[in-house]
C-alpha cells in the first residue's frame, strides 16, 4: 500500500504547473490556483488512474480563508484519495470547467453553481439543477451570508428542456407525481414511435437543504439527520458520517464496534438486494419473483427491527461505535433468517433463469457499456455489471473489511440481466460474510468516547451502501461544530448513467432499466 | 400559499361549524368505510415511508384486504396519503395533485416529515409538515411508521377505528 | 402444478389484521410525568425539536410539551432522563385524526432558590434528595 502510495506522491511531484503536493495516511493534497485547476484534475486523473469520487464547494470566509473548491479523486489500484484544492476570488468566484474533459463533474459544478454562485467557465450546461427556477435570485444557500427574502415565493419549477427535434419526434412528460409509489422525480422523453431518442430528467424535488441544516450543529445532533436523508441507505449514511467524524477526532473505534458497523452494513445490502430483485420483476410483471422478492425482504427488515429495534437500522450508528451491542440470541436468528432468504433467493434466481419470457425482457435491455460507465465514473452494482471492477470495500479497505474474505462479482454485458445479477451474486457474497463476521466477533466494548471536532481541519470518509460508494466530507469549525458537510451519494453519481442506458429502447422498458439502477432520489436530492 | 378550497372541514372554529364538520366528517366517513382509494404523494421524505407503504402492500400485511387500494391518479382518489414535510421544490406538484382529486377528500400525513418537519424542520428548502399547506384530516406518526401503523392509520381514516391517541395533560 | 402445491404448502404468510406489528420495533416514548423532574434535559437533545419547555416566570410556571407528530423514536431524551420518566414502549400505531390528540403536555411550579434563579420546585427536591444520597 505504502509502496503504491509513495509512487502516487513522486507520480504527482512530476507533474507540471503551479502546485504543491503534501501527503497524509491514504490521502494527498495538490493546491494549486484557480486557473490551472481544470489542468491539474485533467492531469491528475490521467497520472494516477484515478476517478472523481466527490467535490466540495466551500465559503471558509468564517474561516479567514475565502472561497475553496475541493475536488477529490480516488486512485483505485493505489488505494489512495487525492485531493485537488484551489481558492477562488472572492469577488468574482470563477474556475475554469472540468466537464469537458471529465464528464463525472458535470453535475458537481453545476451544484456549486447553484448552491455558492461558483461558475466554472466554460461549463456546457448551467442550467438549475438542485434550486429549480423559480428561487430567489442571487440566493446561494451554502454561503455563510446566505439570506431568505422575507416574502414567501413558490417555485414555478419548469426546466427548458432543449431535447431533440425532428419529423415525427414528440414528447412525453412524466412525473413528478409519479403513479406508483416512488418518489419524485419529471422525465421528459424524447420519442420516435416507441423508440426513446433522448431522456431528459429533472430531480432534487426532494432537496430539503441538509448539508446546510447541519452546519453549526454538534456531530451528535448532525447524526439522526444524516440517517434520514435515505432511509434504504440510512446505516451506510450513518456510518460513514460517523467514520468522518472519528477520523477528524482521531478516535479508533473498538473491535466489536468495527465488526458490528460491518455487520449492519450488509444487513443493510442484504435487504436492499433482495428488495430490488422483487422489484425488478415487479417491473417485469413477473409476480411470483416479486412475491419472493418482496417477503424476503420483509423477513429481512424484521430481523432488523428484532436486533436493533429499528426495521430500517436507523439508530443503530453511534459516535465512537454503535448505540447498544447485539441481543444475546442474535447469532442464532441472523443465520436462520438469513439460511431461508438464501432458498427463497435460489428459488427466484431459478425462476427468472427458466422463464424464457422474463428473460427475454432482461437481457440486452437497457445497456450501459464499459467506456460510459468510465466515463461518468460510477460506482456500485451499476458499475460492476458494466465490467468496472471497483468496490471500496476491497479498493479501499474500512472497518473489518480488511479481516474479511471477500469476492467481488463482476458482469460484462451491462444490460438490466447483469446489474440484476450482480445483486444476486452480491447478496450471496454478503451472506457468505455475514457468517464470516459471526464467527469472528469479537468481545468487549461497542462504545467509545469521541472528543470535540477540531477546528478547522476536514476528513473523508467512504463507505461501500448497497448502491456503490458513498463518500462523506467533514470539517470542523470554529467551536467544535460542524463547519461544512457533504455527502456524495452513490445514487448522485449515478443518475447520470440512466440517460445514457435508455438511449435505443422502448418507453415500456424504462421503469424497468430504473429499477435496474434502483437509485434514491432522496440521497441524491438531500 | 395558493388558494383551494377547503377538502373536509376539520379546521373550524365556532361552534355551529364545529358541529356541521363534524356532521359532514360522519358522512365522509361513512362513504369511505368499506373502501378507500388511496393516491400516496411524495413530497419529500426520505422514501423510509414510501417502502412501509409498499411493504403494507406485501403478503405479509395485505392491505387491500381492508378495502383499502392504492390508485395511479389523483383523480380516481378519495384520500391522498401525503409523505414528506413539503420540499419548496415540490410546493406546487402536490398543490396540483390535490386540486386534481375530487371532493370530498381526505388527507393523511404519514410520517414525521409530514407531521412537523422531522429532523429537517427549519430549512430553507422545506415547510415544516404537511398541515402548512394543505387541511390534514389524519396523522400517522412514526419515522417511519411500520406497515402496522399504516394499517391502523387507514383504518381510523376510514372510520372503523377510534385512533387510540388522547391529548395528555397533567397539571402540578 | 408442483409450484403451486409447494406455495400453497407454505401456508398462510397474511399476519391477522389490527394486531400490532408481528415484530416488534422501539416504540414511542411514554411519559411517567409523576417522576418528572422538570429538569429540562430532554428538550435540547431532541434532533427534531418536538419536546419544548417554556417558562412563565411571572404565573411561576414552566410549561412541558410533547409533539408525537414528529418523534423519531430515537431514545435521545430517555438516554438523558434521569428519573426514567420517559419510558421506552413497542408502541407504534398512534394515529389520530388531530394534532391535538397527539400532544402531552404538562404544567410544573417554578420556585426561586438561594441564589434567586427560578427552578421547577420538583427539580430542586430531587436535588436536595440526591446529593444527601
Amino acid at each position: 500500500m505504502s509502496n503504491k502510495l509513495s509512487e502516487v506522491i513522486n507520480t504527482l511531484r512530476r507533474l507540471e504547473g503551479p502546485l504543491q503536493v503534501s501527503a497524509g495516511p491514504e490521502q494527498v493534497t495538490v493546491v494549486t490556483a484557480a486557473p490551472a485547476l481544470a489542468q491539474v484534475c485533467a492531469q491528475v486523473a490521467q497520472a494516477c488512474d484515478a476517478r472523481l469520487a466527490t467535490s466540495v464547494g466551500c465559503d471558509e470566509r468564517l474561516l479567514g480563508r475565502g472561497f475553496q473548491v475541493y475536488f477529490v479523486f480516488a486512485a483505485d489500484r493505489a488505494g489512495a484519495f487525492i485531493t485537488v484544492q484551489a481558492e477562488l476570488d472572492e469577488n468574482a468566484p470563477v474556475f475554469p470547467s472540468l466537464t469537458a474533459r471529465l464528464p463525472a463533474a458535470n453535475w458537481h459544478e453545476r451544484e456549486m453553481h447553484d448552491l455558492l454562485g461558483f461558475l466554472p467557465q466554460g461549463h456546457p450546461d448551467l442550467r438549475p439543477l438542485v434550486l429549480h427556477p423559480g428561487w430567489p435570485k442571487g440566493f446561494f444557500p451554502l454561503r455563510k451570508d446566505a439570506q431568505l427574502p422575507p416574502s414567501p415565493f413558490q417555485v414555478a419549477g419548469d426546466l427548458d428542456m432543449p431535447g431533440v427535434t425532428g419529423q415525427g419526434v414528440y414528447q412525453l412528460p412524466v412525473g413528478p407525481i409519479h403513479a406508483g409509489v416512488i418518489e419524485p422525480g419529471h422525465f421528459r422523453f424524447f420519442l420516435d414511435g416507441e423508440q426513446i431518442l433522448s431522456l431528459e430528467a429533472q430531480l432534487f424535488y426532494v432537496h430539503r437543504g441538509a448539508e446546510k441544516l447541519i452546519e453549526g450543529r454538534t456531530p451528535a445532533l448532525a447524526l439522526p439527520v444524516v440517517e434520514r436523508l435515505c432511509a434504504t441507505c440510512s446505516a451506510s449514511h450513518a456510518i460513514g458520517f460517523c467514520q468522518a467524524v472519528e477520523a477528524l477526532s482521531g478516535v479508533e473505534i473498538p473491535p466489536r464496534a468495527r465488526h458490528l458497523r460491518t455487520l449492519y452494513l450488509e444487513l443493510e445490502r442484504l435487504y436492499n438486494h433482495l428488495g430490488d430483485m422483487g422489484n425488478i420483476c415487479a417491473g417485469l410483471s413477473y409476480h411470483l419473483g416479486n412475491y419472493l422478492g418482496a417477503s424476503s425482504k420483509e423477513a429481512l427488515v424484521s430481523l432488523n427491527a428484532e436486533l436493533t429495534g429499528h426495521r430500517y437500522l436507523m439508530g443503530v450508528a453511534a459516535l465512537g461505535g454503535v448505540r447498544a451491542d447485539l441481543p444475546g440470541h442474535a447469532p442464532e436468528r441472523i443465520r436462520t433468517v438469513l439460511a431461508q432468504a438464501y432458498r427463497d433467493l435460489q428459488e427466484l434466481l431459478s425462476g427468472i433463469t427458466t422463464s424464457p419470457s422474463v428473460l427475454d425482457r432482461l437481457e440486452n435491455t437497457g445497456r450501459l457499456s464499459r467506456e460510459v460507465a468510465l466515463e461518468l465514473a460510477l460506482v456500485g452494482p451499476a458499475a460492476r455489471a458494466s465490467g468496472v471492477d471497483r468496490d471500496a470495500r476491497r479498493d479501499h479497505p474500512y472497518l473489518a473489511y480488511s479481516d474479511l474474505k471477500l469476492l467481488v462479482p463482476l458482469r460484462s454485458a451491462g444490460d438490466v440481466y447483469s446489474r440484476l445479477m450482480v445483486r444476486a451474486d452480491e447478496a450471496q457474497v454478503s451472506m457468505d460474510l455475514v457468517n464470516q463476521l459471526l464467527r469472528t466477533l469479537p468481545a468487549g466494548p461497542v462504545r467509545t468516547d469521541v472528543p470535540p471536532l477540531p477546528p478547522r481541519r476536514q476528513a473523508l470518509s467512504w463507505i461501500e451502501s448497497p448502491r456503490g460508494e458513498s463518500v462523506h466530507w467533514v470539517q470542523g469549525g470554529n467551536d467544535g461544530t460542524i463547519y461544512r458537510y457533504r455527502l456524495r451519494s452513490a445514487s448522485y453519481q449515478n443518475w447520470p448513467a440512466v440517460p445514457q442506458a435508455v438511449l435505443g429502447n422502448i418507453v415500456p422498458d424504462f421503469p424497468l432499466v430504473n429499477k435496474s439502477f434502483e437509485l434514491c432520489y432522496s440521497c441524491t436530492d438531500r | 400559499m395558493a388558494e383551494h378550497s377547503p377538502a373536509v372541514v376539520v379546521t373550524a372554529r365556532s361552534q355551529p361549524t364545529q358541529e356541521l364538520a363534524q356532521a359532514v366528517n360522519w358522512k365522509v366517513q361513512r362513504l369511505f368505510r368499506r373502501s378507500l382509494q388511496v393516491r400516496a404523494v411524495d413530497a419529500g421524505s426520505c422514501n423510509g415511508c414510501e417502502w412501509e407503504l409498499v411493504a403494507a402492500l406485501n403478503a405479509i400485511y395485505d392491505l387491500q384486504r381492508l378495502g383499502v387500494d392504492i390508485v395511479a391518479s389523483p383523480r380516481h382518489a378519495d384520500a391522498l396519503l401525503v409523505t414528506g414535510m413539503v420540499t419548496r421544490n415540490l410546493e406546487l406538484a402536490l398543490l396540483r395533485t390535490f386540486e386534481a382529486t375530487p371532493h370530498p377528500k381526505l388527507v393523511i400525513a404519514v410520517g414525521a416529515c409530514a407531521g412537523t418537519g422531522c429532523v429537517f424542520r427549519g430549512s430553507y428548502a422545506v415547510h415544516p409538515g404537511v398541515g402548512e399547506v394543505l387541511p390534514v384530516d389524519v396523522y400517522i406518526p412514526g419515522c417511519p411508521p411500520t406497515p402496522g401503523a399504516i394499517l391502523q392509520g387507514l383504518l381510523v381514516a376510514m372510520g372503523r377505528l377510534e385512533p387510540p391517541a388522547r391529548r395528555q395533560e397533567f397539571v402540578e | 402444478m408442483q409450484q403451486l402445491w409447494k406455495y400453497l404448502r407454505r401456508g398462510r404468510a397474511t399476519a391477522p389484521a389490527l394486531t400490532p406489528d408481528p415484530t416488534p420495533s422501539r416504540g414511542f416514548p411514554a411519559f411517567r410525568f409523576d417522576a418528572c423532574i422538570a429538569c429540562g434535559r430532554c428538550a435540547p437533545v431532541c434532533p427534531t425539536g418536538v419536546i419544548s419547555i417554556a417558562d412563565d416566570a411571572p404565573a411561576l410556571v414552566r410549561t412541558w410539551s410533547l409533539d408525537y407528530r414528529g418523534c423519531v423514536r430515537c431514545t435521545a431524551c430517555q438516554e438523558v432522563c434521569p428519573t426514567q420518566a420517559l419510558v421506552p414502549t413497542h408502541q407504534t400505531q398512534l394515529a389520530a385524526t388531530s394534532a391535538r390528540d397527539l400532544e402531552g403536555v404538562a404544567r410544573f411550579q417554578l420556585v426561586r432558590d438561594q441564589s434567586g434563579a427560578l427552578v421547577p420546585r420538583r427539580y430542586l427536591a430531587w436535588r436536595k434528595e440526591t446529593s444527601h444520597g
